[in-house]
C-alpha cells in the first residue's frame, strides 16, 4: 500500500499537486507575457481608435523604441541608479551593517537595526511623500545645509533628481541586504574565527580570508535579488519626481518610463515594448549572476 | 510569560488587520468598480402588502405599496466636481423614486492631485470605469473613438434642455457627428496678478498688457523690485511670471499656457496646432516659433519664471498656494481659480482675506471675502503679440471645460437610468448655482436666469472674454500632439533647449515620428527676435 501510493507521487499523480500552482502561474505569469509581447508587436493605444482596433504591425515598435531619446536616456538612469544604489550603496552598507551587529561590545545596535528596519517596512507611497518633504527647499536636508552655511536656492529633488532616487533607495533598501548577510555570517561557526586569530590573523585578514569567502555565495544571492527589484522600483521614484522623472528627465528610471508612455501618452504598446526588453536585459543579468555563482564555487 | 503575551498581541493584531481589511473590501467604494461590467440590477420588494381588512373593521382598507426596483449605478468625477455630483443626487434619488426606481449611487471620486485624464483612460482601459464618468472634454474624440462612451443622440433629441446649450458647448462633445457628453462646465483662460505687488514694483493695479511686449517688460520691472517685494511680504522666494511648462502640468501645459501664446502669435488660421484647410497637423511655423521663443524668453532668457514649480509633486496645488502667499506675482490660469484657488473655499486661500474676515460665518463671510479678494487679485486678458498690429487677434483665450457622460459598456437595462442622472446634473438650477458657487462659466444659456448665477459681479465680468474664446484642436491625434509640447516646454526649463529654432526642428521632427510625416507640413517662418528689452 505504502508502496503503491509512492510510485503514484513519483509518477503522475507528482504532476496533479503540481497543476493548481500551473495553472496560478500560466494566468498570472505566462499569460501576461505572452499578451505584452504580442501588445508590443501591434499600434495599440489606450485610447483612440487604435483602442477599439489594432493591428499587426511587427518589429516597429522596437525600431520606434531605439530612436527615442527618452528611452535611451532611460536605459542609463537605470543602470546607473542600479549599479549606485543598489550594488554600491545597499550591498556595502548592509554588510557593513551586518557586521557591526555582530560585535559585541557596542551599544546602540537594536537601534540602529531598528531604524534600519523601519525604513524597510514603511509603505513606499509613504517613503516616497517622506522624501520629497525631506528635500524639499524648506525640507530637513535644506535645513542641515543652511545651519552649515550652504544655502539652496531650490529643492534638492528639482536640482538633483537622480542623487535623491539612490540615497532614498539605498535607505530603503539596506535592510534587506543586512538581514541576509546577518543570516550568512550567522552561519560561520565560531571556531574558524578563533582558529583564524590564534594563528594570528589581522582582522583584516580575517574578513578577506575567511568571512568574505564563506559568505560569498550570500553575496551573490543578494545582487541578484538587488539587482531584480532595482530595475523593478518605481513607487519610490515615482512618488519622489513623477514620471517624467525630474528635470531634464534625469531621474526617469525604465518603470517610469514604461508609465510614463503608457499612461501619461496613451502609448500601451511601446510601453510594452520597452518592458519586454527590460524582461530580457534583466534576465541576462540573472543568468551572468548564475553562471559566475558556478564559477565561484569552482574557486 | 512574556512571549507568550507577546504572541497573544501579534495574533490578535494579525486578526485585527484581517478583519480591518475585510470590512475595508466589502465597504469600500473601490470594490463597486467590478459592478460596472457587470448588471446588477434586483428586484426586491418594499413592503409589497395588499392587507385587506374585513368584517370586524368598518372600512376595508387596501394598502398597496409599490415594487421599488434596486439599481446601482456608479459614478465617477473628479473632487472639483464634488459639490455638484453631491447636490444633484439626493434630487436624483427622489426622482427615481417617483418612477419606482431604488437607486444605490456608488461614488468614485478621484481625489485632488490625480492625473483625471490619465487615471480615466486606465479605467476604460482596464473595464473598471464607472457606468456615468466626469471628463476632460477635450477627450471627446479620444474617448469616443476607442468605443468608451456611449452616443447619446437619442437621449439628447428628447431633452428639452439641450437647446439651452450654445452650439459651442454642443460641438465640444461631438465627434463625427455624434454627441457623447453633456458640458457640465466650461471656461476661459487670463493672466492672473497680485495688485498689492504690482503696486509695489510701480505698477498699474488694473493692469492689461497690450502686446507681449508688455508682459515682458513689466516681469522685469517685477524682477528689479524682488527684494522689495519679499521683504514686503515676508517671503523668502519671488518670481514675476508663472506659465504652466513640461510635463508634470501635463494637459495644463498645452491647454492653460501653451495655447493662450500661441493663439495670439500669429494670424489666424495659421495660429493653430492644425491646418483644417490642408487636414494636417504644422510642424513649423511663425506661430509655435514665437510661442516657444516666449517661453524661452520667460524661463531662459529674462529668467522670470519659476522653473521649480513645474516640477512639484503636485503642480496644481503649488501654483495656487504661490500666487496666494505671493510668491508669483502673474500667473497664466483658467476663471475657476477665482474661488477654487484662492476663493473662500478655495485650495489656496489668501491669508490677508481670511484674516480680515475672520469674524463672520456662512455667506457673510463668503461676500466679504470676495470683496476683500477683488482688492488683492486682478486679471487680465492675454494680449496678441502685437496686440493685433499683425492681423494677430487682439486679446486671447481658449475654452474648455468638462462633460459628463455614459461608458459605454454600461449595461442597457442603466443606461436609461444614468441619463437621468445627468439631466438631474445638468439641469438649469443645480448647474447655475454649482457655477455661481465655485466661479466657474455655466454652459448653459438659461444659466442667468438663476439669480445666485445671474448677481455674481465677478462671472459677469468675465462673460466678455466668451466673445474672444478659441478651442483646442481636439482631434484624435490631439493627446499625442499635446504630449510632444509637454515634452519640449520640459526641456526648455531644463536649459536643453535655449533657442526658438532648435525648439521648432524637435518639435516638427517628433510630430513627424508620432502622427506620420505626410501628416504635417511645414509653413515659412519668421525668426525676428520676439523681445529686444
Amino acid at each position: 500500500m505504502v508502496d503503491k501510493l509512492a510510485s503514484f507521487f513519483e509518477g503522475r499523480g507528482a504532476f496533479l499537486f503540481l497543476v493548481p500552482a500551473l495553472v496560478l502561474i500560466g494566468i498570472f505569469v505566462i499569460f501576461p507575457v505572452v499578451w505584452d509581447v504580442y501588445i508590443s508587436m501591434t499600434n495599440a493605444s489606450l485610447v483612440g481608435p487604435s483602442a477599439k482596433h489594432y493591428i499587426f504591425i511587427g518589429t516597429q515598435n522596437y525600431f520606434r523604441l531605439f530612436q527615442d531619446f527618452l528611452f535611451l536616456n532611460s536605459l542609463k538612469v537605470s543602470f546607473a541608479f542600479t549599479v549606485l544604489s543598489a550594488l554600491i550603496g545597499q550591498a556595502i552598507l548592509g554588510l557593513a551593517l551586518a557586521l557591526v551587529m555582530r560585535m559585541e561590545g557596542i551599544k546602540g545596535k537594536i537601534l540602529v537595526a531598528t531604524v534600519v528596519f523601519i525604513a524597510w517596512v514603511i509603505p513606499e507611497v509613504v517613503a516616497g511623500y517622506a522624501w520629497s518633504a525631506v528635500t524639499d527647499k524648506q525640507g530637513l536636508v535644506s535645513a542641515i545645509l543652511s545651519f552649515f552655511g550652504v544655502k539652496t536656492e531650490y529643492s534638492l529633488y528639482f536640482t538633483h533628481p537622480f542623487e535623491v532616487i539612490v540615497v532614498a533607495n539605498i535607505w530603503r533598501g539596506t535592510a534587506f541586504s543586512m538581514i541576509l548577510f546577518t543570516a550568512a555570517l550567522e552561519g560561520i561557526p565560531k571556531y574558524i574565527y578563533e582558529a583564524a586569530e590564534v594563528d594570528g590573523a589581522t582582522p583584516w585578514q580575517r574578513f578577506k580570508y575567511v568571512v568574505f569567502p564563506l559568505i560569498s555565495q550570500a553575496i551573490l544571492v543578494d545582487f541578484i535579488l538587488i539587482t531584480i527589484w532595482t530595475f523593478g522600483v518605481f513607487t519610490l521614484p515615482y512618488m519622489i519626481l513623477g514620471p517624467g522623472g525630474g528635470i531634464g528627465n534625469a531621474g526617469q528610471l525604465w518603470t517610469l518610463y514604461i508609465y510614463f508612455k503608457a499612461i501619461n501618452n496613451f502609448d500601451i504598446a511601446l510601453a510594452a515594448a520597452a518592458s519586454n526588453v527590460m524582461f530580457v536585459i534583466v534576465l541576462a543579468l540573472i543568468l551572468a549572476y548564475l553562471w559566475s555563482m558556478k564559477y565561484f564555487r569552482r574557486w | 510569560m512574556a512571549q507568550k503575551t507577546g504572541a497573544y498581541v501579534a495574533i490578535a493584531f494579525i486578526i485585527g488587520i484581517i478583519i480591518g481589511a475585510l470590512g475595508g473590501y466589502f465597504a469600500a467604494p473601490g470594490k463597486t468598480v467590478t459592478t460596472t461590467a457587470v448588471s446588477t440590477t434586483t428586484v426586491t420588494k418594499y413592503a409589497t402588502t395588499t392587507a385587506t381588512t374585513t368584517a370586524t373593521t368598518t372600512a376595508t382598507t387596501t394598502a398597496t405599496t409599490t415594487a421599488l426596483k434596486k439599481v446601482t449605478l456608479t459614478i465617477e468625477y473628479g473632487e472639483p466636481w464634488k459639490d455638484l455630483i453631491e447636490t444633484a443626487i439626493p434630487i436624483f434619488e427622489q426622482k427615481m423614486k417617483a418612477k419606482g426606481y431604488d437607486v444605490t449611487i456608488q461614488k468614485i471620486m478621484l481625489p485632488y492631485g490625480t492625473d483625471f485624464v490619465s487615471r480615466l483612460a486606465s479605467d476604460f482601459a482596464a473595464g473598471t470605469a464607472g457606468d456615468v464618468v466626469v471628463y476632460d472634454s477635450f477627450m471627446t474624440a479620444a474617448f469616443a473613438s476607442a468605443g468608451y462612451l456611449l452616443p447619446l443622440d437619442t437621449y439628447v433629441q428628447s431633452w428639452p434642455d439641450w437647446k439651452e446649450f450654445p452650439s459651442a458647448m454642443q460641438k465640444i462633445v461631438e465627434y463625427k457627428g455624434h454627441v457623447y457628453g453633456v458640458m457640465i462646465d466650461t471656461d476661459v483662460r487670463m493672466i492672473w496678478y497680485r495688485k498689492d505687488i504690482l503696486k509695489l514694483a510701480g505698477l498699474p493695479t488694473n493692469w492689461q498688457p497690450k502686446t507681449w511686449k508688455d508682459i515682458f517688460d513689466a516681469a522685469v520691472q517685477l524682477k528689479s523690485k524682488a527684494s522689495k517685494i519679499e521683504k514686503a511680504l515676508g517671503i523668502n522666494e519671488f518670481y514675476p511670471f508663472y506659465i504652466p511648462a513640461g510635463t508634470k502640468w501635463g494637459e495644463g501645459t498645452t491647454m492653460q499656457g501653451f495655447y493662450m501664446v500661441l493663439l495670439g502669435a500669429d494670424k489666424p488660421p495659421y495660429n493653430r496646432l492644425y491646418d483644417y484647410k490642408n487636414d494636417k497637423w504644422i510642424g513649423k511655423s511663425t506661430a509655435l516659433y514665437r510661442a516657444f521663443a516666449f517661453y524661452i524668453e520667460i524661463y531662459q532668457k529674462l529668467k522670470v519664471g519659476p522653473i521649480q514649480y513645474n516640477f512639484a509633486s503636485d503642480v496644481w496645488s503649488t501654483h495656487r498656494k504661490v500666487f496666494s502667499e505671493g510668491k508669483v506675482a502673474m500667473d497664466v490660469g483658467g476663471s475657476w481659480e477665482w474661488a477654487e484657488g484662492w476663493g473662500p473655499k478655495g485650495v489656496a486661500p489668501l491669508k490677508a482675506c481670511k484674516t480680515q474676515c475672520s469674524g463672520q460665518s456662512g455667506s457673510a463671510y463668503d461676500t466679504c471675502y470676495f470683496n476683500c479678494e477683488a482688492k488683492y487679485v486682478g486679471y487680465a486678458k492675454m494680449p496678441g503679440f502685437k496686440g493685433g498690429a499683425e492681423g494677430e487677434p487682439q486679446y486671447v483665450t481658449i475654452s474648455g471645460g468638462w462633460a459628463i457622460a455614459i461608458n459605454a459598456k454600461t449595461s442597457a437595462d442603466k443606461r436609461e437610468i444614468a441619463w437621468e442622472f445627468i439631466k438631474v446634473v445638468a439641469s438649469r438650477d443645480v448647474l447655475a448655482k454649482f457655477a455661481a458657487e465655485k466661479g466657474k462659466i455655466c454652459p448653459r444659456i438659461d444659466a442667468v436666469q438663476v439669480p445666485e448665477y445671474a448677481n455674481n459681479a465677478y462671472l459677469k465680468s468675465i462673460t466678455e472674454y466668451l466673445k474672444f474664446t478659441d478651442f483646442r484642436d481636439a482631434l484624435p491625434g490631439y493627446t499625442k500632439v499635446s504630449k510632444i509640447i509637454q515634452q519640449i516646454t520640459e526641456e526648455i526649463l531644463s536649459g536643453t533647449i535655449t533657442d526658438p529654432m532648435t525648439a521648432l526642428n524637435k518639435y516638427d521632427q517628433m510630430l513627424k515620428s508620432a502622427v506620420g510625416a505626410d501628416n504635417v507640413e511645414e509653413l515659412p517662418v519668421n525668426t525676428e527676435p520676439i523681445y529686444t528689452g
